[in-house]
């Protein structure tokens, strides 16, 4: 049998049905727990932000329309968190800093290789917000430059300009890195 | 390694997530708060009551003579502007420069309007029509700050529901003061304004309840 849909799911949610959030929370909460430590730089912030994101969702379930896309909504909503973060936090050089910092003292990380990986989270720290969250939804999260559109309220053009931009200043910052795997 | 590795969190802590829908859990067990279209009734209602109250009083005491029919484009124009306003500081939608044509529309006509009237004598400062506006706008925008911690704090939202506060004042000392043209623009256009900048000021300062849009 085929899965609900997220909108579906949405809907359910919004006509009271909470074990429909719930589905909802185990298909995308990893997803935006990722995309929030990439926005932010932190982990524990990225998780503080997660759980804001969901809290939102329950909270404004009103604000969701429906037939739209439940992911474009979601994302929204974590990137307005992200940046209200960002922008309580002040300068986004802290964030280059705090990573920098848990890099010294990580001892734990992902699969693959933590180090590099932690190379990649400064270097997307190293760009600025606008462009990060960009590359963060389209080259990461799979979201189509329409849907960031929606997601950000910004022109498809404005979103593709700031992707390609982002995405060649990340390839500066990593030049010293094989950049093999970032193309 | 590729950036595609970020799209999960693929060292997933459970306790976290664990503690992430306990969370949720906790906040679907309270009432769930009022709508944004309830919030947006309630917010025009209160402009509406109390401009149409502050009017019965100034009818009541003489300080208002019958309302001309100059002043109805001005009106139905601050009305229209004021709902404007409040949908889209309110509402989700996206579209929300369209609201700053209504206000632009209705400050001309309300402009327009004292253009072609004779300046009256009037007793007292001009600068009490400005407090009694930002009094009028005070509760609107009491009430527009803590619609607005419901969804996430942009610049703009903030901006049109202190403007929607705004209108109250704005039709009552359209309806109630016969000054010229300049005496609006400083007076009753400044104080419009300046609550839209004191809820754009405010709103670096909310918390917000939620980030939806």
């Amino acid at each position: 049998m085929d899965e609900p849909s997220d909108e579906e799911l949405m809907r359910r949610f919004c006509g009271g049905d909470h074990s429909a959030f719930e589905a909802l929370f185990s298909r995308h909460a990893g997803r935006v727990r990722a995309y929030l430590r990439g926005m932010v730089g932190d982990a524990a912030l990225a998780e503080d932000l997660a759980q804001a994101t969901f809290l939102s969702v329950v909270r404004s379930k009103d604000r969701y329309q429906r037939g739209s896309s439940f992911s474009t909504w979601l994302f929204a909503i974590a990137t307005n968190a992200a940046r209200d973060a960002l922008r309580r936090r002040g300068t986004e050089q802290s964030a280059r800093e705090t990573l920098k910092a848990e890099e010294e003292h990580s001892v734990d990380g992902p699969t693959g290789d933590p180090g590099l990986r932690k190379e990649l989270e400064v270097a997307l720290q190293g760009l600025p917000a606008t462009q990060r969250e960009v590359v963060l939804l389209h080259q990461v999260q799979g979201l189509s430059y329409q849907q960031i559109s929606s997601t950000l309220g910004i022109t498809q053009t404005a979103a593709r300009i700031r992707s390609h931009r982002g995405f060649a200043r990340l390839r500066e910052l990593l030049s010293h890195l094989d950049l093999e795997g970032v193309s | 390694m590729k950036l595609e590795t970020f799209r999960s969190d693929d060292s997933p802590d459970r306790a976290a997530m664990d503690r992430m829908l306990a969370a949720c859990r906790e906040e679907m067990k309270v009432a769930p708060p009022s709508t944004w279209r309830v919030d947006l009734a309630r917010l025009l209602a209160g402009c509406w009551a109390l401009a149409a109250a502050t009017l019965a009083v100034l009818t009541a005491t003489g300080e208002l003579g019958a309302v001309t029919a100059h002043a109805a484009l001005p009106a139905l124009s601050l009305l229209g502007a004021g709902a404007a306003c409040a949908f889209l500081g309110v509402s989700p939608s996206a579209h929300r420069g369209w609201a700053l044509l209504a206000v632009a529309a209705a400050a001309a006509a309300m402009l327009g309007v004292h253009l072609e009237v004779t300046d009256r004598v009037d007793a007292g400062p001009g600068w009490l029509c400005t407090v009694s506006h930002l009094g009028l706008g005070a509760g609107p925008l009491v009430f527009g700050v803590l619609v607005m911690r419901k969804a996430a704090v942009s610049p703009l939202r903030a901006l049109l529901i202190g403007l929607a506060a705004g209108t109250t004042g704005a039709l009552v000392g359209e309806l109630a003061c016969a000054r010229s043209w300049e005496h609006v623009a400083v007076f009753h256009l400044g104080a419009w304004a300046s609550l839209g900048l004191i809820a754009l000021a405010v709103s670096r300062f909310v918390r917000p309840r939620s980030f939806a849009p």
